[in-house]
């Protein structure tokens, strides 16, 4: 990154503080990442074989999470069953992110006929029961990811449009964005080089938050058989599952909820880091740089 | 020793901000006497705020505050103290009247409810009696009708008259010290004159103490029995009007007096130039009247204005007058509701977006606040080929003028790489300047674009834009409330009020002959020419 380059050399603390928090982000979604997409060589055990003897362990050198009530092991379980959270959870988030942004930008910078009619969806959306939807879906179209991945973005777009309706609405009475106007910038230009920037940050937070909520919500759907299918784990509907043992053996939620906290962590760093790295206030003034130290 | 109303000593504030500090005032030391105005100059930043607010611990909680402050007799304030004890000095002791003053009022609340909210708080009194004090304060401060006033809300106000209310508010407590935090600043000469005026009335008979805090050296200099001048947080300069500004010490009060007087005398250059009266129209505005939809605003009523090619001409009014509204308008950022407007023989107000583009070509705005008008994550270099970027002006890399202008506004080549937040105020103004003048405008709009610069900055701006009317046969439109500044580049000056044009001046002609039929102008020029000639006196 250009402006990166830009930085002092030495840095003060708080810049160090920033970077920190986007390299751990990195570091520990990578290494979730890596650990579910090898969980063949990882995994201890089989996450679908079952045990009867060993049912609801705690944990223990052989099985650091424990078992869940059919035996199997829970850390395998956590492993493969990332593959499906993962993989679902973030092409949704990144698919309701973008329409969201794009809808939200329209709707705020035109305004008008679009914008009200916009609007009217979003009301609609918002009153709409998700799990109404989901079922509507699953009978019309029948069950497949895609299906899956369609009514979570369906449902998931609206408080990202809202959100960003709302910023660029006040934004695009800003100095910058009339400047660029008059200058003779194309609309997208305006949109995408204007006012994206300064809405990308609370996105990028409210993104973070959502990604917990599609977990939960994806393993809600599994419920109606549009998620994954049991016996093939799923953090979601691991931690459902769990719920019905919990009285007997707490410990069983631990794995997927660890595995849930850790990557929305992650991710909540990487996206405080990237917020702090791309604002451009941050840069130093040339004066307040430390002499000949400047890079790039 | 017995007429000392206000002892400060070694007075230090100190920001901190996650785990960072930031010392915005330090080791100021100064003695208040009894009916004596103190005036603290400073450009913005330079911790004349600061100061007055920890006088009447007003700071935030991420100030520290070390040093003594003492009020007359004897009486040492604990600067950490907390509600309960500042409540007991507030308004009583010590009063304080902020720079913008309609937003310093409640707007949910009537005239009359502030003077019982403030008198209650102090005293037990009946709703008669407080409506008799208000109304005879009200009328000591020169209003005309103050039953009317009292019913109205501070949004019905114009700016000069909230801080009439305002100084009104501060007296009803007799207090002993008055702290003016740049009360004049946001208001017209004519508004600016009549405060001052009155603040010395005050002064008179109240025998109040004040500090006048402001960054316009000829305003304190009108007011003022001591100056101290503070640059950095730190006092450069401390003495009576008469040594500092006969005798300035600092390097700092040297240059901003310089830059002063160059304000004034670049005014007589200007008598060279002879403006050609036949010169071709370009912009002309018919009845054009703009109303806000939401709140039922009228921003511009009936609107006709003239400008001919290579002319400057300016429009002075109060902030909230309708002036950059107008200036909006004329540029299509906004849409008008009627009249006609002609640039360069078209019709230009009911142009669509792409026809408007072949405007800007030919019109451009700079916006007074220029740090935000450029994207702060781009290079100067390319900030000013912008308009190439998105309008293709030239086709050439080699006739990009880009690097010519930047040097023409005086932008040095290291901080062609720089980006706006690694600017000063001064150098993003001029930015925004280079980077308007690569279409070759003929008609510059310039909205405020000296009114957040302190005075260095404004002579530059100002002599930049000198230049850029003779090499670019520019006609510029001004905007400000400034007529000083109006004065010493516009050719006609037209004065806006409430949405309508009011009076039109032409400076130009030495006989100061008004063409409209109010004194307005008149008035504005006789106390600007009263400031002025007090000023260069005694310089």
């Amino acid at each position: 990154m250009q402006i990166r380059k830009l930085k002092c050399e030495g840095g003060d603390k708080m810049q160090r503080n920033k970077s920190l928090s986007l390299i751990i982000g990195i570091i520990l979604i990578t290494s979730i990442i890596v650990l579910v997409a090898f969980a063949n060589v990882f995994a201890p055990y089989d996450p679908i074989e079952q045990v009867p003897e060993n049912r609801l362990m705690s944990f223990s050198s052989k099985h650091i999470f424990g078992t869940d009530q059919y035996g199997r092991d829970i850390f395998s379980r956590v492993l493969f069953g990332g593959r499906t959270t993962l993989t679902t959870s973030l092409s949704a988030l990144i698919l309701t992110v973008i329409l969201g942004l794009f809808l939200g930008m329209v709707s705020g910078y035109y305004g008008g006929l679009i914008d009200a009619l916009l609007m009217r969806i979003v009301d609609v959306m918002m009153a709409f029961p998700f799990m109404v939807l989901a079922l509507i879906v699953t009978s019309l179209f029948g069950i497949s990811f895609l299906n899956l991945l369609i009514t979570v973005v369906v449902i998931g777009w609206v408080p990202f449009a809202r959100l960003t309706r709302s910023i660029v609405i006040d934004a695009k009475e800003n100095t910058n964005v009339q400047a660029s106007e008059i200058l003779g910038a194309k609309s997208w230009r305006i949109m995408i080089e204007e006012l994206l920037p300064q809405v990308i940050s609370p996105v990028l937070v409210m993104a973070t938050f959502e990604l917990g909520k599609l977990m939960l919500s994806i393993s809600a759907l599994s419920f109606f058989g549009l998620g994954a299918k049991p016996p093939s784990p799923e953090w979601g509907s691991m931690l459902s599952d769990g719920k019905t043992f919990f009285f007997q053996a707490p410990y069983i939620i631990v794995g997927p909820t660890l595995a849930i906290i850790l990557s929305v962590l992650s991710l909540n760093l990487i996206g405080e880091g990237l917020r702090d790295l791309m604002d451009p206030y941050e840069i130093p003034k040339l004066e307040d740089c430390p002499k000949r130290r400047l890079l790039g | 020793m017995k007429d000392i109303k206000l002892r400060v000593k070694k007075l230090n504030v100190e920001y901190i901000k996650d785990g960072n500090s930031f010392k915005a005032v330090s080791n100021i030391s100064f003695i208040l006497k009894a009916g004596e105005v103190i005036s603290i100059i400073g450009e913005s930043g330079s911790g004349k705020s600061s100061l007055a607010k920890a006088l009447i611990g007003l700071l935030p909680v991420s100030a520290k505050v070390k040093g003594e402050v003492g009020l007359y007799p004897n009486f040492l304030i604990n600067l950490e103290s907390d509600l309960k004890v500042w409540s007991k000095i507030r308004g009583r002791k010590i009063a304080y009247i902020f720079q913008d003053a309609q937003e310093a009022l409640n707007p949910m609340m009537t005239i009359n409810d502030h003077f019982k909210q403030t008198l209650l708080n102090h005293f037990k009194m009946s709703d008669t009696e407080i409506y008799k004090i208000s109304k005879e304060y009200l009328e000591y401060l020169n209003f005309k009708d103050a039953d009317k006033i009292l019913k109205s809300y501070p949004f019905e106000l114009s700016g000069g008259m909230c801080q009439r209310v305002c100084i009104a508010l501060c007296l009803v407590l007799k207090p002993e010290i008055l702290i003016a935090d740049e009360a004049t600043s946001a208001l017209d000469v004519l508004n600016q004159m009549e405060i001052i005026n009155l603040l010395k009335k005050i002064q008179k008979d109240f025998n109040l103490s004040i500090i006048f805090i402001t960054h316009d050296i000829i305003v304190a200099r009108l007011i003022a029995d001591r100056i101290i001048v503070m640059y950095n947080g730190a006092q450069v300069e401390k003495g009576t009007v008469e040594d500092v500004f006969k005798k300035p010490s600092s390097d700092y009060t040297k240059k901003i007096i310089y830059c002063n007087k160059c304000l004034f005398n670049l005014k007589d250059k200007r008598e060279d130039r002879v403006l050609n009266n036949l010169s071709k129209p370009l912009l002309e505005m018919e009845g054009v009247n703009k109303r806000y939809k939401n709140n039922g605003f009228n921003a511009l009523s009936d609107i006709g204005i003239k400008i001919n090619e290579r002319e400057t001409v300016g429009i002075l009014g109060e902030s909230g007058c309708g002036k950059s509204t107008l200036a909006k308008c004329i540029i299509g950022l906004e849409d008008i509701d009627s009249g006609e407007i002609f640039f360069d023989g078209e019709r230009i107000d009911k142009f669509r977006k792409k026809e408007r583009k072949q405007i800007y070509r030919k019109m451009q705005m700079i916006f007074q606040d220029a740090r935000n008008s450029l994207n702060p994550r781009r290079k100067t270099i390319e900030l000013v080929n912008e308009p190439n970027k998105y309008m293709k002006i030239y086709n050439r890399e080699d006739d990009n003028p880009a690097q010519d202008i930047l040097k023409e506004v005086a932008i040095n080549t290291i901080h062609f790489n720089s980006r706006p937040p690694q600017l000063s105020t001064g150098q993003c103004q001029r930015v925004a300047i280079a980077r308007a003048l690569m279409v070759k405008p003929k008609l510059l709009i310039c909205d405020e674009i000296v009114s957040a610069l302190d005075v260095e900055n404004k002579l530059q701006i100002l002599k930049l834009l000198l230049n850029v009317r003779e090499n670019y046969n520019t006609a510029l439109i001004m905007i400000s409330h400034d007529i000083q500044f109006l004065k010493s580049i516009c050719d006609r000056i037209l004065i806006m009020q409430d949405g309508h044009i009011v009076d039109e001046f032409n400076i130009c002609c030495e006989d100061n002959s008004c063409v409209g039929k109010m004194s307005t102008v008149n008035e504005l020029l006789y106390v600007a020419k009263e400031m002025e000639s007090q000023f260069v006196d005694k310089i």
